[in-house]
């Protein structure tokens, strides 16, 4: 018994130092985990419209899109296998044309997709998707939350203005920890 | 060291009474600090444990996002609601700190593993540790709080005061009412006593203690009573035998004596003449006995007259010391010092007697050949007549006694007869002429014996 705790205690250790060891030689897969945990928790604090179909309460899954390739795949992919946003389960896809958006209710824009954040604005304009970006002036442009790294640090903006605009309420206590809010 | 057993009957009692008090008080008190301290406890467990909550709850979002600084605000804005949190942390899952707070001017505290719920408390703060919950349940991290138990020393230290006033209040009364309720048991034994000793000093038999309630003192006052009752009864028998006895024994003595007389003023051979005046001797101190016993029975009966006249002490002394030489041998009886010239009050015979009778008592307790000296002082209101001789002596211990009835020196031998009444019957007289008599003498040193009488006729008859 004895033992077998010892040994269980040295794989634990060996496992949890190894990660910590894959994430520091690995940043850009911290940085991707980091930014998949934080857009799980974004769907704690957002609304959608209440008389579009997409309401959160519905038993339908919750579509997120990737546009363009991203890191953020794998690690989104592994949380909407555990979790789930309030009662809907969430279903990952991986797109690269804004023509395969289809009735997602949140989008993130990679900085891999070539078109860059104007063609999604343009082709979702005031349709309630959250759309989510990670280039630096993506907020001012019109997406709703934008993904930035300052300090070293995980960071993000929120552009009320066209999310309103799109009927997505962002809750106070998430913008409380944005580090810029466009009105 | 003094015992318990050398208090009085009365501090016993208040004794008891207010340790009585202190411990029931006492009791009350403990239990009345604890309760209140722990009550205080209770509730800032409780308000401590809501205070995490809140702070948890409003840090999850902050969690989250990885958001220190809107944590520490947090911690910061609470701190100003609770102003007894000394150190505030907020550690995340893993264990480790996300955001900490510490008042200015106090030392940091880290908060140690394990982070579940749970508090505790050592000598001066109070320790909490709440999880971060949302609401399915997650454990995001742990709210861990260090609070100043501030009010605690104020709120003990009231205790405390309002404790040992009431205390001492309370000892007070106690004191008061066992100081009030202990006359009702120990001053009628001390009343008892009182009357015990004036029966012992007095013997005056016919004293009784005043028998109030029907409490064990109360019997035992009237039990008391009856004793002295019984006392008193069997000495009445006693001083009525006396008396009876003495009388029948003096009359046939008196014709005997008489005969006496008459047969040795008749010729006889020189023999019979010597046998006859050896007769009339023994009579005669057959016939002084019996008159001391019928004098003590009159003075127990209280038929002890005097004839009280005005007559001059040198006169008295002058005729005491002639009558007193012409019994007394082997002494020399002297009068020392100047003579008074006083007139006093009071029965010539009755003073004669007691001077004679110290006289003799001088000389029986003195080796012969030595000089009896017999002397007065005068003051203002009274003279002193003393007697002193240069015999055994007395022990101061005796002093008291020799004054009562049958009394005998321990070191008396056979050759020193008497019932022992001599003194008493002195003392008796003078204390019938409102005058004191005394004695001061050592053992081996000589004795002087002294009555003293009042002057100028104010003393009355008796």
């Amino acid at each position: 018994m004895r033992i077998k705790q010892f040994i269980f205690i040295f794989l634990t250790s060996i496992l949890v130092l190894s990660n910590y060891a894959f994430q520091v030689r690995q940043p850009q897969g911290q940085e991707y985990n980091l930014k998949a945990a934080f857009l799980y928790r974004f769907l704690d604090y957002v609304e959608w419209n209440n008389n579009s179909s997409w309401n959160n309460t519905t038993e339908d899954p919750l579509r997120i899109a990737i546009l363009g390739e991203s890191g953020l795949y794998g690690p989104l992919m592994e949380i909407s296998r555990d979790k789930k946003a309030g009662t809907r389960t969430i279903r990952v896809r991986q797109i690269n044309s804004v023509s395969e958006i289809g009735s997602s209710q949140v989008i993130f824009v990679s900085r891999n997709y070539k078109y860059g954040i104007d063609a999604v604005l343009n082709r979702m304009l005031d349709k309630p998707a959250l759309i989510i970006s990670e280039q630096k002036g993506d907020v001012e442009k019109g997406s709703h939350i934008n993904f930035l790294i300052a300090d070293n640090k995980l960071k993000f903006e929120v552009n009320l203005k066209t999310a309103a605009r799109s009927g997505i309420k962002i809750g106070s206590q998430l913008l409380q920890h944005a580090t810029l809010i466009k009105k | 060291m003094i015992g318990l057993r050398d208090f009085s009957i009365k501090n016993k009692l208040v004794l008891m009474q207010v340790l009585t008090c202190v411990l029931v008080l006492g009791l009350c008190f403990a239990a009345f600090v604890i309760t209140d301290i722990n009550g205080y406890k209770g509730r800032k467990v409780a308000s401590t444990i809501s205070f995490a909550q809140v702070i948890g709850s409003n840090s999850i979002s902050a969690i989250q996002f990885l958001d220190n600084e809107a944590a520490e605000k947090t911690l910061f804005d609470l701190q100003e609601v609770e102003t007894d949190v000394v150190n505030a942390s907020i550690v995340d899952s893993r264990g480790k700190i996300f955001a900490a707070y510490t008042r200015p001017n106090q030392t940091t505290h880290v908060f140690k593993p394990p982070f579940r719920n749970r508090h505790w408390f050592d000598d001066q703060y109070l320790y909490v540790y709440k999880n971060i919950v949302d609401q399915q349940g997650q454990i995001f991290g742990t709210v861990c709080l260090q609070v100043e138990l501030s009010q605690l020393e104020a709120i003990k230290k009231q205790k405390f005061e309002i404790a040992f006033v009431l205390l001492f209040v309370g000892i007070a009364l106690a004191f008061l009412i066992a100081y009030l309720n202990q006359r009702y048991i120990s001053a009628p034994i001390l009343n008892l006593v009182n009357v015990m000793k004036q029966i012992r000093e007095n013997s005056d038999y016919s004293r009784h203690v005043d028998v109030i309630g029907k409490d064990e003192i109360s019997i035992l006052s009237s039990e008391f009573n009856n004793l002295m009752d019984e006392v008193a009864n069997s000495h009445r028998k006693k001083d009525e035998f006396i008396g009876i006895a003495s009388h029948e024994l003096k009359t046939p003595l008196t014709s005997v004596k008489l005969y006496l007389d008459a047969l040795s003023k008749m010729k006889h051979e020189p023999l019979v003449h010597t046998f006859i005046l050896k007769s009339k001797d023994g009579v005669k101190k057959l016939h002084n006995l019996i008159l001391d016993l019928l004098d003590v029975s009159k003075i127990e009966s209280g038929q002890l007259q005097l004839n009280h006249k005005d007559l001059s002490i040198d006169d008295l002394i002058d005729e005491c010391i002639q009558d007193a030489q012409m019994n007394i041998v082997n002494h020399t009886i002297l009068r020392e010092g100047t003579k008074c010239d006083k007139i006093i009050h009071g029965d010539r015979d009755r003073l004669e007697q007691v001077l004679i009778n110290l006289l003799s008592n001088a000389a029986k307790y003195s080796p012969n050949g030595t000089s009896i000296a017999v002397k007065t002082v005068t003051s203002d209101n009274d003279i002193t007549v003393s007697v002193t001789d240069s015999g055994i002596g007395i022990a101061g211990s005796e002093h008291k006694k020799i004054f009562g009835r049958f009394y005998r020196a321990k070191d008396s031998n056979s050759v020193i007869s008497g019932f022992g009444l001599g003194l008493y019957i002195c003392s008796q007289i003078i204390k019938r002429h409102k005058g004191k008599i005394g004695v001061d003498s050592q053992e081996g040193k000589g004795s002087t014996f002294y009555f003293t009488l009042p002057l100028n006729g104010e003393q009355k008859l008796s």
